[in-house]
């Protein structure tokens, strides 16, 4: 009977723990076996399975006579479904792995192995989950780290008193690392529920006048925890760069309307949290694996 | 006969979901009195019987004496050495077929409905040249026809599969008639109404334990004290032997030469108290009793057009009620009745030959006892009807 196709999976994960599901994990195998040498099932599992559930349906004497004459075409029926639903778990499966999300590299739509992780993966911006729009990416005039030529560009909407972003980090550093036909497009999306997501902005950009944005920009992330209203200078100090200037251009708030724009641009994309990273139309909210970088830059340069 | 006061006596019958059981044909349940006496074997005087002669030893050996005494009243042998503990039932009727100084050509006569224990053995036998005749159940036109030149008649006193029994009076007249000894399998009567060695004349007898309230594991098998005397012994070892030496050795008395090593003590005097508590209550009322539910439940099932094995009239048919719901699997019977915490049993009983040559596919089985009740009878009557829809 082909119900022993189910019953056998359940089984035998049940049977991990517990003996008396280890035998009917066994009497399910026999069946399945007799079964496929089109022989009848002699262990009885498919019997007790059809006797047990029409039983329960008793109540309702109509169903319980239907499920017990065509217990077999209901069989047929589950196998079906469990084998359909078996093939798109494993695409699931294979997707997330490959591309941190279950829909494939394309999509953004509802994943339900990232929401088993128990945190939340990225910092909220909008509090809602939305459609992310990749064609409406901004490039020009934002700070490009690695090879200006390079092939490839991984466009990072992040935030940097966001700990997700800082989080995803050393993952992106070994990737621009490891590749050197990619490199890294930063966008400020300084989040007001994070203190000091604005001044780091800002006083990041302060550092690009000095050419010293990636190193102020690393240094922001490796000392994430120490950001307040002074700490700005003496990371500047740290770096070499001119303070006087520096101060002049982090007390002027000279790149605010900077600023605006690339978090305008953030919402025009759809950035619900960050980070969030576009490699060409393939989207990846919160931190990833580096495997998952790597799948679809390798796909990207092929 | 007090029922509530007697399932009081039955631990799992108080229980809060207590079971409506009526696999009793199989296997009974065990009163209070009887699980207290094991306990007492097990607290008070674990040790070895008849062997050593320390104070645990000899209560063992007077305990397990008392039991054997016990035993051979209630099915009123001249003898109590005239019954040998067993394992159960088969292992009796084994006994008898692998001890009697059987002659080439010898022959053996048994039913058509016999209990695979009571089947295999004389189909065995036929490899040493002995031959295995049958005749039809409780027919003794056919046993009178087949009876010449049988050595040994092995006949079930009470059938398992619809509870039908064997004119076992006047086969056993016929049998000795005929210069045969009769060896009756007592499994399914013992437990339900009087079985009297004497009365019968019987030479050999054969029961279980675990179908009389005992422990499972215990049996007995009687015989007349000058046919025991000319037995083989069959397992031989510690406990069979009063000497020996290296190439002889010689036996020990009956009954202990059949009872090969360290025996189960705790069973012994576990299955004297059952009968004890069956004396107590009345055999004759257990019977009584039985043949009103099996009344009520044929009663119900002609109505239902349930098919009943055996004969129509309940009275003929014990306390057991085999039956079939049409072409239904019995096994979706009985698995469908546990669901509702009704436990009977399904299949061929052990009894595959009868079922094979009389083309049925097996059977529900319904069988009481004791401690069954009216109200739970009504309880399956009421499922039995749910069933019976799925037709």
């Amino acid at each position: 009977m082909v119900i022993c196709l189910i019953a056998l999976p359940i089984f035998a994960i049940l049977g991990i723990f517990s003996l008396k599901y280890r035998q009917l994990a066994w009497e399910a195998f026999h069946c399945l076996f007799k079964t496929v040498q089109l022989k009848p099932c002699d262990t009885g599992i498919d019997q007790r399975i059809k006797s047990k559930y029409t039983a329960k349906l008793m109540w309702w004497p109509g169903l319980a006579r239907a499920f017990y004459k065509y217990f077999a075409v209901l069989s047929w029926i589950f196998v079906i479904l469990m084998l359909v639903s078996t093939y798109f778990t494993g695409v699931g499966v294979y997707n997330y792995e490959k591309y941190g999300n279950c829909n494939g590299p394309d999509s953004n739509a509802f994943c339900i192995f990232n929401v088993v992780k128990p945190n939340q993966e990225e910092c909220s911006a909008t509090g809602v989950k939305q459609t992310l729009y990749p064609d409406k990416v901004k490039i020009e005039g934002y700070p490009v780290r690695g090879d200006p030529n390079a092939k490839l560009t991984i466009v990072e909407y992040g935030c940097f008193s966001c700990p997700y972003t800082k989080e995803a980090e050393p993952v992106v550093r070994q990737i621009l690392q490891d590749y050197h036909d990619v490199n890294l497009v930063y966008h400020d999306v300084p989040l007001s529920i994070h203190k000091y997501s604005i001044e780091a902005a800002e006083a990041a950009l302060c550092a690009k006048d000095q050419d010293k944005y990636w190193a102020y920009h690393d240094i922001l992330f490796d000392k994430q925890n120490l950001l307040n209203d002074t700490v700005f200078y003496d990371f500047a100090q740290e770096l070499n760069l001119n303070v006087t200037q520096f101060k002049e251009c982090y007390s002027t708030k000279k790149y605010e309307a900077e600023i605006n724009q690339s978090y305008a641009n953030a919402l025009d994309v759809g950035i619900y949290g960050t980070p969030t990273f576009f490699i060409k139309q393939a989207n990846l909210v919160g931190p990833q694996k580096y495997k998952t970088f790597k799948a679809i830059i390798e796909d990207n340069l092929g | 006969m007090n029922i509530e006061k007697i399932r009081k006596d039955f631990p799992i019958l108080n229980e809060k979901k207590a079971p409506i059981y009526f696999d009793n044909a199989c296997m009974t349940l065990k009163p209070v009195q009887v699980i207290n006496k094991m306990n007492e074997y097990y607290e008070q005087y674990p040790a070895c019987g008849g062997r050593s002669h320390h104070r645990l030893a000899e209560k063992v050996t007077e305990e397990t004496m008392k039991a054997r005494k016990e035993i051979a009243n209630f099915f009123n042998a001249k003898n109590e050495r005239e019954i040998i503990f067993t394992r159960n039932t088969t292992e009796g009727i084994n006994l008898v077929a692998n001890s009697i100084r059987w002659n080439k050509g010898d022959i053996i006569l048994t039913s058509d409905k016999e209990h695979n224990s009571n089947l295999i053995p004389w189909i065995v036998a036929k490899n040493r040249g002995l031959r295995h005749e049958i005749f039809k159940f409780n027919d003794v036109e056919d046993f009178k026809k087949k009876i010449k030149g049988v050595r040994l008649v092995s006949i079930v006193h009470t059938s398992n599969v619809d509870g039908s029994s064997n004119n076992v009076h006047e086969m056993i007249k016929i049998a000795h008639e005929n210069n045969a000894s009769v060896l009756l399998d007592a499994a399914q009567s013992a437990p339900h109404k009087s079985v009297d060695v004497r009365k019968l004349d019987v030479d050999f007898m054969v029961a279980s334990g675990h179908k009389m309230l005992g422990p499972s594991g215990m049996g007995v098998l009687y015989g007349k004290m000058h046919l025991l005397e000319e037995l083989n012994q069959f397992l031989v070892g510690g406990d069979t032997v009063k000497n020996s030496h290296y190439h002889t050795f010689e036996p020990e008395d009956i009954p202990e030469r059949f009872e090969a090593g360290l025996q189960n003590y705790a069973g012994m005097i576990g299955f004297a108290e059952a009968v004890r508590y069956l004396k107590k209550v009345g055999l004759k009322d257990i019977e009584e009793h039985e043949l009103k539910l099996n009344a009520q439940l044929t009663d119900a099932f002609n109505n239902l057009g349930i098919t009943i094995l055996g004969p129509k009239d309940p009275k003929l048919r014990s306390g057991v009620v085999g039956f079939n719901v049409g072409q239904m699997n019995p096994h979706d019977v009985a698995l469908m009745l546990n669901t509702h915490n009704i436990m009977i049993r399904s299949g061929m009983h052990c009894v595959h030959s009868w079922f094979n040559a009389h083309k049925i596919n097996g059977s529900a089985r319904a069988s009481f006892y004791l401690y069954n009740t009216s109200e739970e009878v009504e309880e399956m009557i009421k499922r039995m009807r749910e069933i019976v829809k799925l037709r």
